[in-house]
């Protein structure tokens, strides 16, 4: 028969303060996630400007000429 | 033929021919054209011909119509052949591919039609689906062009798993309904003919085939290469003549879709990331992207439409924190290439921040074209574009993103290493609230869903999976603007109180409904 492991009380103690932790109306939780967020807009950005500016078209992009014969 | 009761009808021939051995120009018996190379003619034919033998498909016999009246063919004939001296007819023959040998192929056929008089209708229709699924590959129009043979062709898919570390899924495809010998047979796959260059060259074709799948979703009349190249030419002529094709401009592309009825979306191919997650997105949303391609050093371009992608099997993510778009692990995209063939595999390769798409052509061949445009027939009432989509996802993800990072750094110190996985589709409502069923927990979200939030006929998912979190999607009305983004709602797929407080957190600054 296998041997049940003893739960330890402390360990359950710890993780449910940590789950707690973790929530938006925890105001340090909330603090490290918008600096998370102010972080994250960032490095977004650079590919969001892409995807904009590859919408502004122009004259030439609407000239060309699609012929390939085959 | 006349008589003194008037015409007499030619009579209808239907013939059974086994391929094993014998190609299939030899089988059709076809007129090699006079001032081209049969090579040239027949390329697409010979595709065709291989395609079908893959032994994924393991063709054995064709089953020819010899009289067949193609509606995309009527038309041609009608605005250009008939007004020729030469008198082509305006009837096709049609040639149907099945995986069963010929004696077996007619026992099943008689087996079939006799269900319709022992079980009725309804088993009619379930023997009918069920021989398709087991025995049809598809079928391909022969039009009485020596020069360019394949009309309207649809064939069946190759497998998903593809036994080469990726898996191929064909979104842009659907079900197609031919009759023969009065079954009423299944295919699913996407219209592909060839260029004829006198009513259609690439651009025309191209966007045929991807109206095909727009038609089928709006359950509207396709449109025939005819209408489309007039539609074209309606108000510019930058080439001169429309007809004989001598190509189209991207301007009149656009022109084609707009007056068709649908919204030109269309894309520079700037940045490589951004273009393959565009195409991605456009491809897993069944909507059927039209490819710019150019030849770099040269003055060509060809169009060519997407029907399906190839996806690198999911590998344990190593490196960094990051968010990553589905589209990052996009191998290669299926097209068809009317100079070639159907479902053709174009690799996806990078140089700088240019999107190139490789082709190994029958015969060793092979190609490089770089991505130039992408153009996306959109239903009208879409109004976000695939890239506003994009633009808006990012914004999405970058929070849960944040809040996933955020929870990490609390509740394991130790890890390092958080990437958020999303991805960005448009989906009819209805069909998206089916995909919702197929999950664990999806009828009750769709319930609520339904009794809660008002959705627009089409809706932009913004799908993510962050480490720690339950998948969550969020919902935005595609019919509003970038700049007066409609969000409806915030789905969370689980119970976890982390992320329902991550979803009112979002649903409440995009000011959807959180649904749970």
């Amino acid at each position: 028969m296998p041997v049940l492991k003893k739960k330890n009380p402390r360990v359950g103690r710890a993780r449910s303060k940590s789950a707690k932790a973790a929530s938006l109306a925890n105001p340090k939780f909330r603090a490290l996630f918008e600096k998370e967020m102010r972080h994250w807009e960032k490095k977004v950005r650079p590919l969001q400007e892409a995807a904009r500016s590859s919408e502004r078209l122009t004259g030439q992009d609407l000239a060309i000429r699609i012929n390939a014969r085959g | 033929m006349a008589s003194r009761a008037g015409t007499v009808n030619p009579p209808q021939k239907v013939k059974f021919h086994s391929l094993a051995g014998v190609s299939l120009v030899d089988t059709l018996d076809l007129r090699n054209p006079k001032f081209v190379t049969a090579e040239e003619a027949h390329r697409q034919l010979n595709y065709i011909d291989g395609y079908v033998r893959d032994p994924a498909l393991g063709c054995k016999t064709v089953v020819v119509e010899e009289h067949y009246i193609d509606r995309d063919h009527m038309e041609d004939h009608s605005v250009f052949y008939s007004k020729s001296l030469y008198p082509y007819p305006n009837f096709c023959c049609r040639v149907h591919f099945f995986s069963l040998g010929i004696e077996e192929l007619r026992k099943e056929i008689r087996r079939v039609r006799s269900s319709r008089a022992t079980g009725g209708e309804e088993t009619f229709r379930r023997e009918c689906a069920e021989f398709s699924k087991q025995h049809y590959i598809g079928f391909t129009v022969i039009k009485p062009l020596p020069g360019c043979p394949v009309g309207r062709t649809v064939l069946r898919c190759l497998p998903e798993e593809s036994g080469k570390g990726h898996i191929r899924k064909f979104h842009c495809t659907f079900d197609y309904d031919p009759h023969l010998l009065g079954l009423r047979l299944t295919v699913k796959g996407l219209a592909f003919q060839q260029q004829d260059l006198g009513v259609s060259a690439c651009a025309t074709t191209a966007l045929w085939t991807s109206l095909q799948r727009a038609q089928e979703l709006e359950h509207n009349a396709t449109a025939t290469p005819a209408q489309i190249t007039i539609r074209a030419s309606q108000f510019a002529l930058p080439f001169g003549r429309p007809m004989p094709s001598e190509g189209l401009s991207l301007g009149q592309m656009c022109q084609a879709v707009q007056s068709l009825g649908y919204s030109p979306s269309l894309q520079r191919a700037e940045s490589f990331e951004f273009t393959r997650g565009i195409l991605f997105s456009s491809i897993s949303s069944g909507i059927s992207p039209v490819l710019i391609l150019e030849q770099p050093g040269t003055e060509i371009s060809h169009a060519v439409a997407a029907a399906g992608r190839a996806v690198a099997e999911p590998a344990e993510l190593s490196g960094s924190s990051g968010i990553r778009h589905r589209s990052a692990d996009l191998t290669a995209i299926y097209v068809h290439d009317d100079r070639n063939g159907p479902y053709l595999k174009a690799t996806i390769r990078k140089h700088k921040e240019e999107l190139l798409v490789h082709f190994e052509l029958p015969g060793g061949k092979q190609e490089t074209w770089t991505l130039s445009h992408l153009l996306i027939p959109l239903h009208s009432k879409i109004r976000l574009s695939f890239a506003q989509l994009y633009t808006a996802g990012l914004g999405i993800v970058s929070k849960a993103q944040s809040f996933a990072m955020a929870q990490a750094r609390v509740t394991s110190p130790s890890r390092n290493q958080v990437t958020t996985l999303w991805k960005s589709r448009i989906f009819r409502s209805t069909s998206y609230m089916e995909s919702l069923l197929r999950e664990a927990g999806g009828a009750g979200i769709v319930e609520r869903l339904c009794t809660s939030v008002r959705l627009s006929r089409y809706i932009g998912v913004i799908r993510i999976l962050a480490p720690g979190l339950d998948t969550l999607d969020v919902l935005l009305d595609t019919t509003s603007t970038e700049r007066n983004l409609n969000c409806l709602a915030v789905l969370q797929f689980g119970n976890s109180e982390s992320t329902a407080d991550l979803c009112r957190f979002m649903a409440e600054y995009y000011g959807g409904r959180f649904v749970s």
